[in-house]
């Protein structure tokens, strides 16, 4: 008898509109399997489900000695670009507000079980990411997902991503009123919008119910709302305040203010307006231009308001608007225990693990409780058992967080205690959420196909290290939140953490050696009000070192009421870069390997099969020295900015990036002047039209900074755009790095050969 | 056995588990060398996870991890790609986990790791066509006894393990425990 199959089983159950797309995509995958469809199709059409490439599955990965080959049994077959068939990818999962229901919560548990490695990961946009998934697997995955109400569709590629929100909206206690209904009718009136299929690259949302506190970030969301009421004649009216454009990634911009004051009746109309811009003016070629932060900035704010009103008002009116304003109870929670009050003290444990776990929630007698998920992981056997704790204590009121950790709502005080002890039992009753243990971190290179360094290993490795001192640390050392990132692309959100890591590698004596730039000045408050900007890079197993360097000081010569960013600040960035390049030195190869191998892998770092050059060891050759110099050019223009110097940190960032690629010049042109339009051209013709300049993933982004940051120079220069030209800065030199270790590895291959 | 998705679990001695980072290494070095007749892809430190893979080797057709799933240390195969032939899915999953076994217990840098063949834990990961209840229990059985004994001698007896229909199917196989890996996986290879 054959065995049984999903789709049949499924069949009653699923909405007719997703049966009928994951049917649509089931046929998809057995076409490109036949050839029929074209690859870079077929890529697009499994991301916009959530099927996402991973680490290896070009089919080659380096083993610390030398790059081999994985052979699938499918050979050739790809299912996107240098993306193979049978290497295992990524399936996100959308998860609207981090809104779940228990028997939501088991059925991701099960397909985690049956179709991943039992681990469901907890993405900083409240998300669920399971890893090594086979693409044949992924339509069956999708229906039982869609069962229980859960679809992919659009959890990546060019789309409406996941719609987040502060997930203690509607319990919390400084909110304008609770989002969630507004961000579940945003979620599903723009999914599969017509206004929302042509995007040239993805868009984010994120809602919260106030301006101060970190639970939305709307600061870095395509569109970040923050809820506003006002009073008009009398009468009560709700709103959101709205920004655009914000975003992290290579280039950090903070959303600018829209409007301070969209209606609750037009705020479908008005996303949808933002929507059919951004398709129509958004960058469509170069991908690293083309998020809606670069459309702004483009134009203006005051122009790109001026459109948004101008298309809102060509809108055909849609009775969805404001048909959702009729049901605001669709997320409604109902507490399953009566509010009570806690009596007893309990044990020590409980009252640490309720001093940074639990916050009591506006209605009285309620408390919504944190589940701290190291590093955002949890087992298939925990995401049962913690859907049964929900059906125990506090019914179908979920969320997942943008600090990748868990959260019940609706617990009745007098129940923490037993609360506490059933996630005891599981591994989870540990204190210490949204403190310096509690430490975000991106795949990084553990399954990230970008990742430069291991954020994951890292933050293991850092959370280890401080459990072990939690108890004894300062109180204002405890509260300090610590994110890595595995690359530039900031999926760990190190922009907005008081301490911040940034993966890159550097070429010591002829071998690569993983680094983070180490990340400073940034606001995790005020909806991640302030970026921080990175100080310097030092080898990966020095960072501990810097985390105790950095919360020792801050908690020695902190002021009263003092900020870490305040701190910073106030202490000068020239301060912290000394600290930076104490710990920068990284030891002979010879004297200790273990700087030259990452966190968690014990492979050795260094890529590809480049041997010890001739100019290793004692002779640094110039262009290290060059590249170390436009380093510190970067950091200088850091401290100009610092000292409201915008023009001339904006010339010494553009003098940084010309260091760097004057250095690279001379390796092809070795009488190249130092005038920057001869280096530029140089740079162009010998570099980046030669693609030698060319990141593999980014492509001749980093170097398009350097030839923007060389047009422009003369033009006006506010603070803002100075402290973008230092993170191109910062990046170009970064890439710079790259691209001479690329050359060191084609001229060994060329005398090897 | 219908389903492809075969778990099998083999205990350690847990006096004799070796430190995370030292089985990360041996299994970099798997991959490497190529020891294993299969295609492997990557280890992953899951140690900061309570009661779960705390290392994983990530292969094609299956994945190994040392886990602490029901408490207690152990090697954990899980078959994801399985021969299509379905009388030899439970024999080819066995095969594999004692080969493996056999493999770590006699690297020198997890220093002596025992594991036992005398209780194994037997899940099969597919809801749909083996849900946990006792009349997949009853079209299985004789398979699992057929290959239980073949594996671990006449001694060896299946039992059934009720339980939540949330779980996945689950059997235990327990045996006198006199055969070693090595001695397990020679009964199964020379079939």
């Amino acid at each position: 008898m054959a065995p049984a199959r999903w789709k049949d089983v499924l069949a009653d159950n699923l909405p007719e509109g997703l049966a009928r797309e994951i049917d649509i995509f089931e046929t998809q995958i057995h076409l490109r399997k036949e050839g029929k469809i074209e690859e870079k199709l077929f890529a697009e059409t499994r991301l916009r489900r959530g099927a996402y490439g991973q680490r290896y599955d070009n089919g080659q990965r380096h083993d610390g000695e030398a790059m081999r080959d994985l052979t699938f049994p499918s050979g050739s077959l790809t299912k996107g670009p240098v993306t193979l068939w049978d290497a295992p990818g990524m399936q996100r999962i959308k998860v609207p507000f981090g809104k779940l229901s228990a028997r939501q919560l088991e059925v991701l548990a099960e397909c985690a079980e049956e179709y991943s490695d039992a681990i469901l990961h907890v993405t900083t946009r409240q998300d669920i990411q399971l890893h090594f998934v086979h693409i044949d697997d992924t339509p069956d995955m999708m229906r039982r997902l869609a069962a229980v109400g859960i679809t992919t569709r659009e959890a990546c590629g060019n789309s409406v991503r996941n719609v987040t929100a502060c997930p203690y909206a509607g319990v919390c206690n400084d909110e304008s009123f609770d989002v969630a209904p507004y961000a579940h009718a945003v979620t599903y009136f723009l999914l599969g919008h017509d206004d929302t299929q042509d995007f040239g690259r993805k868009f984010k949302i994120a809602f919260s119910g106030c301006a101060d506190h970190p639970c939305g970030l709307t600061s870095f969301h395509d569109i970040g709302c923050i809820a506003r009421v006002r009073e008009v004649d009398g009468v009560k009216q709700r709103g959101f305040e709205l920004y655009v454009g914000g975003g992290l990634g290579s280039v950090p911009h903070q959303a600018k203010l829209l409007d301070e004051f969209v209606s609750e009746a037009d705020l479908l109309p008005t996303m949808q307006a933002v929507c059919r811009l951004f398709s129509r003016y958004g960058e469509r070629e170069n991908r690293a231009r083309a998020r809606l932060k670069f459309v702004i900035k483009k134009m203006g704010i005051e122009e790109f308001t001026r459109l948004v009103r101008e298309e809102r008002a060509k809108l055909r009116d849609d009775p969805r608007w404001t048909a959702y304003l009729g049901d605001l109870d669709v997320v409604r929670e109902v507490p399953l225990k009566p509010a009570s009050k806690l009596e007893v003290a309990g044990s020590a444990a409980f009252q640490a693990w309720r001093r940074s776990n639990v916050r009591p929630q506006a209605q009285a007698g309620y408390a919504t409780v944190t589940v701290t998920l190291p590093l955002g992981d949890m087992t298939s056997d925990q995401a049962r058992s913690l859907a049964e704790i929900g059906r125990t204590y506090t019914g179908d009121t979920l969320r997942l967080t943008v600090e990748q950790n868990f959260a019940f709502r609706w617990v009745s005080e007098a129940d923490l205690p037993a609360l506490h002890e059933a996630l005891v039992a599981i591994g989870l009753g540990e204190p210490g959420a949204n403190t310096i243990t509690d430490i975000t971190a991106c795949p990084g290179t553990d399954t990230c196909k970008l990742g430069i360094s291991s954020s994951r290993g890292l933050a293991s490795e850092l959370r280890k290290r401080l459990r072990v001192i939690e108890g004894d640390l300062d109180p204002a050392a405890r509260a300090l939140h610590i994110k890595t990132s595995g690359c530039f692309n900031a999926c760990g959100q190190h922009h907005a953490a008081d301490i911040g890591f940034l993966g890159v590698s550097r070429n010591v004596g002829g071998r690569r050696v993983p680094h983070f730039q180490v990340v400073v000045g940034g606001e995790w408050t005020r909806n991640a009000g302030t970026y921080g900007l990175a100080i310097g890079a030092i080898p990966s197993k020095s960072v501990p070192e810097m985390v105790q360097r950095l919360s020792a000081r801050f908690v020695a010569e902190k002021r009263d009421g003092e900020t870490f960013s305040a701190f910073i600040q106030r202490i000068g960035k020239k301060e912290v870069r000394a600290m930076v390049d104490a710990l920068s030195p990284v030891p002979a190869y010879e004297s200790d390997r273990s700087y030259y191998s990452d966190w968690g892998d014990p492979r050795e770092y260094s890529i590809g099969d480049m041997g010890v050059g001739e100019c290793a060891g004692e002779v640094v050759p110039y262009v290290i020295m060059a590249l170390a110099a436009a380093e510190r050019e970067v950091f200088e223009a850091q401290v100009l900015l610092d000292e409201g110097k915008a023009p001339e940190a904006d010339e010494r960032a553009f003098r940084a990036m010309l260091t760097a690629a004057r250095a690279l010049v001379r390796e092809k042109v070795p009488d190249v002047s130092d005038d920057p339009a001869e280096v530029t051209a140089q740079f162009r013709s010998t570099l980046v039209d030669t693609k030698l300049f060319f990141d593999p993933f980014a492509g001749a982004k980093f170097a398009h900074y350097f030839f923007r940051a060389e047009r422009e120079r003369g033009a006006a220069v506010d603070a803002e755009s100075a402290h973008q030209r230092i993170e191109e800065a910062q990046l170009f030199v970064d890439a710079s790095h790259q691209c001479y270790d690329r050359l060191m590895e084609s001229a060994a291959a060329v005398a090897a050969s | 056995m219908k389903s492809p998705r075969i778990s099998l679990k083999l205990y350690a001695d847990q006096a004799t588990v070796p430190p995370h980072a030292k089985l990360v290494e041996v299994w970099h070095r798997w991959i490497k060398e190529g020891v294993l007749s299969e295609l492997l892809v990557d280890v992953v430190d899951y140690g900061h996870v309570h009661r779960g893979p705390a290392v994983l080797l990530v292969g094609h057709e299956s994945d190994y991890a040392l886990d602490y799933g029901d408490g207690r240390a152990g090697l954990l195969y899980v078959r994801k790609r399985a021969p299509d032939d379905a009388s030899k899915r439970l024999e080819d999953a066995l095969l594999r986990v004692a080969n493996a076994a056999k493999l770590l217990e006699a690297e020198p840098l997890l220093g002596g790791l025992k594991l036992e063949t005398s209780s194994v834990l037997l899940r099969v990961l597919d809801r749909l066509n083996a849900p946990n209840e006792p009349a997949t229990w009853e079209a299985d059985r004789a398979e699992i006894e057929r290959v239980a004994a073949r594996a671990f001698g006449e001694g060896a007896r299946a039992a059934y393990v009720a339980g939540d229909q949330r779980e996945p199917f689950t059997v235990r196989i327990e045996s006198p425990g006199q055969r070693s890996a090595a001695d397990v996986a020679a009964a199964l290879g020379a079939a």
